[in-house]
C-alpha cells in the first residue's frame, strides 16, 4: 500500500506543485546569490587595485625627491611589514630588466610579459594583471606602473585573504541554500496539500457515492474560492442526478402500473371468454377488446419513446415554414364533432396567417394534445378558446377552457410523465400528452405554461421563438 | 383479375402465420421464407407481385437482401417490416430500395392496404374519376355524392373521408390509416375523433337508407361495402 502510494507520488498534483515551487525558489535564490557574489568579488578587487595604485603613486612621489636606493629600502621595508611571501615590489627598466626589488624568494616564477611592456610603452599609465601560482593555485594581483622616465614599478600582492573570504561566503551560502530548499519544499508540500485537500475530499465523496452511498455530499467549508466552487458544483450535480434518478424511478413505477392495468383487463377478459364463452359473438368481442387494449398500450409505449427521443435531441426534425393558423384550424376542425357532442363552444381567435419555422408533425401533436385536453376536462356547455398572438420575438398559442381546473397541489406536476390527478384518472388518456407537448415545445426552443383556477378553468400557453432555430 | 402472389420473408413463425392467413383470406397466393437466404433464393427465382421483408433475419439481413435483389434488377415492390421506428431507420430502409416501411407491431389491415397500394402503383393503374359502391356514387371531378338518386351534401373533410373509404371499398381501414390519409396526422391522437367523424358520415350516408354501407369492425377499423 505504502509502496504503491510512493510509486504514484511523482504523478500527484501536490508533488508536482511542490517541485515547481521548490525549483522556482531555488533558481531565484541562486540568481540572487550569483549577483551578490560577483558584486562582492568586484568590490574586493576594486579595493585591492586601489591600494596597489596608491602604492604606485607613493613610490612615484618618493622617486621624485629621493634616489633609487632610498626607494629600494622603502620597498624592502614595506614588503617585510606585509610579509615577504604576501607582497613584493620590483623596479624595472623599460625593457623589463630588474633594477631593484624587495625580497623575491617567494616570487621566483613571476616573469614580465612583453605585451605588458608594450602597452606601457604605448602610453598606458598602469596595467593590472592576475596570475595563478601553479604550486597552490593561489592568485596574485599585480600592477605595473610607469613612474618617471624609463622606470616601471611592479607590485604584486597575494589575494589569499580575499579568496578565503569568498570561499567562506560560498560555503555559508551553500549551507543556507540547502536548508532553504528543504524548507521551501516543505512549505510547498504543505501549501499544495492544503490547497488540494478539498479535492481529496471530493474524490473520497465521489468514491463513497460510487460504492452506493448516494446521500453523501461534500461538506461546505471555506477552502478557497475555487475549491469551494468545485464542491458546490459537485453537490449541485449530485442533487440533479439524484432528482433525475428519483424521477426515473417514479416514471418506471408509473409505467409498471399503467401497463399492468390493461394487461390485467386483457388477461381477465380472455380468461372469462375461454371459461364461459358460448358463442362466436363473445369471442369476437374479446378479440376486439384485446386489439383496443393493445393499441392503447402501444400508443403509450410509442409516446414514451417519442418523449425520450425528443428530450434526448435524437430523431430528425423537419424544420420547415408552416402556417400555424392552418394547423390550428385543422385541429379545431378535427375536434369540432367532439366539441359539438358536448355542446362546447370552440372559439377561435386567429389571424389570417401565421408563418412559423417548425416541425409540422410535432407541432400538430402539441396542438392536438392541448385541444384534446381542453375539451376533455370541460363539462357540457362550456367554452374552449384557442388564440394565436405574437410579436417579433415569440409566438404564443393559448388554449383556455371553462373546465374543472387543476388544484394548486397538482399544477406543478401535470407535465410529469404519466402523472394524473385523481380527477383525471377516470378520463381516457395515456397521461403522456402534456409531457410530450412540453418536450416538443422545448425542442423548438419554446415552453408551455399552465395557469388554473379550480372549478373555473385552465389556460395552457405555448410559447415558441419566432426566429428559426439554428440547428 | 389475376391472383396476386406475394412473398413473406419473416423468421417469427407466429407473425408469419397470421400474415399468411390474412393474405390468403384476402385472395392472395402467399409464400413464406423463414430466413434471408431462402428468401433471396425465392425472390430471385420466381416472380412476385410484392415482397414483405423483415429487417432482422437470420443468415442474411433484410437490408442486404433488398440490396441484392435490386442489384439483380428484381424490381418487385418491397415493404420493410421492422421493430425500429426512428425516422433514420425508415430513411435507410427506403434508400436501400424498399418501397414502404411498416413498424411492428402493425395492424394487418394496414399491411394489406399498403401492399395493395404498392401493387396498384407498380402496375401503373390510373386513378379513377368516379367511385361506385352499390347505389352510392362519387364523382371526383364535380365532387358530387349521390345515393339512390339523392344528392348528399358533405363538408370537405367528410368528402375526403368518404373518398378514402370508397377507394378502399371492401377493405378494412384502421383509425390510424384514416388519420394519416384524411387529416395528415402521422400519429394516433388517442381520442375518439375518428369515431365521431364516422358517426356523422353515417348520419348522412346510411341513416335514410335501409341498406347500410359503412360498417365498424370493432378494434380494427371501418369498412365500406355493399351488404351481401
Amino acid at each position: 500500500m505504502f509502496l504503491r502510494r510512493l510509486h504514484r507520488l511523482p504523478r500527484t498534483l501536490a508533488f508536482r506543485l511542490t517541485l515547481w515551487y521548490a525549483s522556482i525558489f531555488g533558481i531565484l535564490a541562486l540568481v540572487a546569490f550569483a549577483v551578490f557574489y560577483f558584486l562582492i568579488a568586484a568590490a574586493l578587487r576594486g579595493q585591492t587595485d586601489q591600494a596597489l595604485l596608491n602604492e604606485i603613486d607613493e613610490f612615484s612621489s618618493l622617486l621624485e625627491v629621493k634616489d633609487i636606493d632610498a626607494a629600494n629600502t622603502e620597498m624592502v621595508l614595506e614588503a617585510e611589514s606585509e610579509g615577504v611571501h604576501k607582497m613584493f615590489f620590483r623596479l624595472l627598466t623599460e625593457k623589463g630588466d630588474v633594477m631593484v626589488s624587495s625580497n623575491m624568494s617567494s616570487w621566483g616564477h613571476v616573469v614580465v610579459p612583453k605585451s605588458t611592456l608594450k602597452r606601457l610603452k604605448g602610453g598606458a599609465d598602469h596595467v593590472f594583471e592576475t596570475l595563478v601560482r601553479p604550486e597552490d593555485g593561489s592568485r596574485i594581483r599585480m600592477v605595473y606602473g610607469a613612474i618617471g622616465p624609463g622606470k616601471i614599478l611592479q607590485i604584486g600582492r597575494l589575494l589569499e585573504e580575499d579568496q578565503r573570504f569568498m570561499t567562506a561566503f560560498r560555503e555559508i551560502f551553500g549551507t543556507i541554500m540547502a536548508l532553504l530548499m528543504v524548507f521551501a519544499s516543505l512549505i510547498g508540500w504543505f501549501m499544495a496539500r492544503r490547497a488540494l485537500s478539498g479535492v481529496d475530499e471530493i474524490t473520497r465523496t465521489a468514491q463513497q457515492i460510487s460504492e452506493g452511498s448516494f446521500e453523501r455530499r461534500v461538506s461546505a467549508k471555506s477552502r478557497g474560492e475555487e475549491i469551494d466552487r468545485l464542491a458546490t458544483t459537485f453537490n449541485n450535480m449530485l442533487d440533479q442526478v439524484q432528482a433525475l434518478v428519483r424521477g426515473m424511478r417514479e416514471v418506471t413505477d408509473n409505467i409498471a402500473h399503467d401497463l399492468r392495468s390493461p394487461i390485467t383487463r386483457i388477461r381477465g377478459i380472455a380468461e372469462m371468454t375461454l371459461l364461459s364463452g358460448r358463442g362466436a359473438d363473445e369471442f369476437e368481442a374479446m378479440a376486439a377488446n384485446t386489439i383496443e387494449e393493445c393499441d392503447r398500450l402501444l400508443g403509450m409505449i410509442n409516446a414514451m419513446l417519442d418523449i425520450s427521443e425528443i428530450e434526448a435531441g435524437e430523431g430528425r426534425f423537419l424544420m420547415v415554414e408552416v402556417d400555424l393558423v392552418r394547423l390550428v384550424r385543422d385541429a379545431c376542425e378535427l375536434f369540432q364533432p367532439i366539441a359539438e357532442d358536448k355542446c362546447i363552444d370552440l372559439v377561435r381567435k386567429l389571424p389570417d396567417h401565421y408563418p412559423l419555422y417548425g416541425d409540422m408533425q410535432r407541432l400538430q401533436r402539441v396542438i392536438a394534445n392541448l385541444l384534446d385536453n381542453a375539451l376533455k376536462y370541460t363539462p357540457y356547455g362550456g367554452t374552449v378558446t384557442v388564440s394565436i398572438n405574437g410579436d417579433m420575438a415569440k409566438t404564443v398559442i393559448s388554449f383556455s377552457d371553462t373546465g374543472i381546473g387543476i388544484s394548486k397541489e397538482d399544477l406543478p406536476h401535470i407535465f410529469k410523465r404519466l402523472y394524473r390527478c385523481d380527477r383525471s384518472r377516470s378520463q381516457a388518456g395515456t397521461g403522456l400528452g402534456l409531457s410530450l407537448a412540453l418536450a416538443i415545445a422545448r425542442s423548438h426552443g419554446g415552453d408551455i405554461t399552465a395557469t388554473s383556477h379550480l372549478g373555473k378553468g385552465s389556460t395552457f400557453t405555448v410559447s415558441l421563438p419566432r426566429a428559426p432555430l439554428s440547428n | 383479375m389475376l391472383v396476386m402472389r406475394i412473398l413473406l420473408i419473416e423468421d417469427d413463425q407466429k407473425i408469419a402465420s397470421f400474415v399468411l392467413r390474412g393474405f390468403r383470406e384476402s385472395g392472395f397466393t402467399a409464400d413464406h421464407a423463414i430466413n434471408g437466404e431462402i428468401g433471396l433464393h425465392m425472390a430471385l427465382n420466381s416472380p412476385y407481385d410484392a415482397a414483405i421483408i423483415d429487417i432482422m433475419l437470420p443468415k442474411l439481413d433484410g437490408l442486404t437482401l433488398i440490396e441484392r435483389l435490386r442489384s439483380n434488377e428484381i424490381n418487385t415492390p418491397v415493404i420493410i417490416l421492422s421493430a425500429k421506428r426512428s425516422i433514420e431507420d425508415r430513411v435507410k430502409g427506403l434508400q436501400t430500395g424498399g418501397d414502404d416501411y411498416l413498424t411492428k407491431p402493425f395492424a394487418f389491415s394496414e399491411l394489406l392496404a399498403r401492399v395493395q397500394a404498392l401493387i396498384r402503383r407498380a402496375s401503373g393503374g390510373s386513378e379513377p374519376a368516379r367511385h361506385r359502391v352499390g347505389d352510392l356514387s362519387m364523382d371526383l371531378i364535380t365532387r358530387e355524392v349521390i345515393r339512390g338518386g339523392r344528392k348528399i351534401e358533405l363538408q370537405p373533410r367528410e368528402f375526403a373521408l368518404l373518398e378514402y373509404l370508397m377507394r378502399n371499398a371492401e377493405r378494412v381501414v384502421s383509425k390510424t390509416m384514416i388519420m394519416e390519409h384524411v387529416w395528415e396526422y402521422n400519429f394516433d391522437p388517442m381520442t375518439n375523433v375518428v369515431e365521431a367523424r364516422i358517426c356523422r358520415l353515417r348520419d348522412k350516408i346510411d341513416r335514410d337508407f335501409e341498406k347500410k354501407l359503412i360498417y365498424t369492425i370493432r378494434g380494427v377499423g371501418y369498412v365500406l361495402k355493399e351488404a351481401p
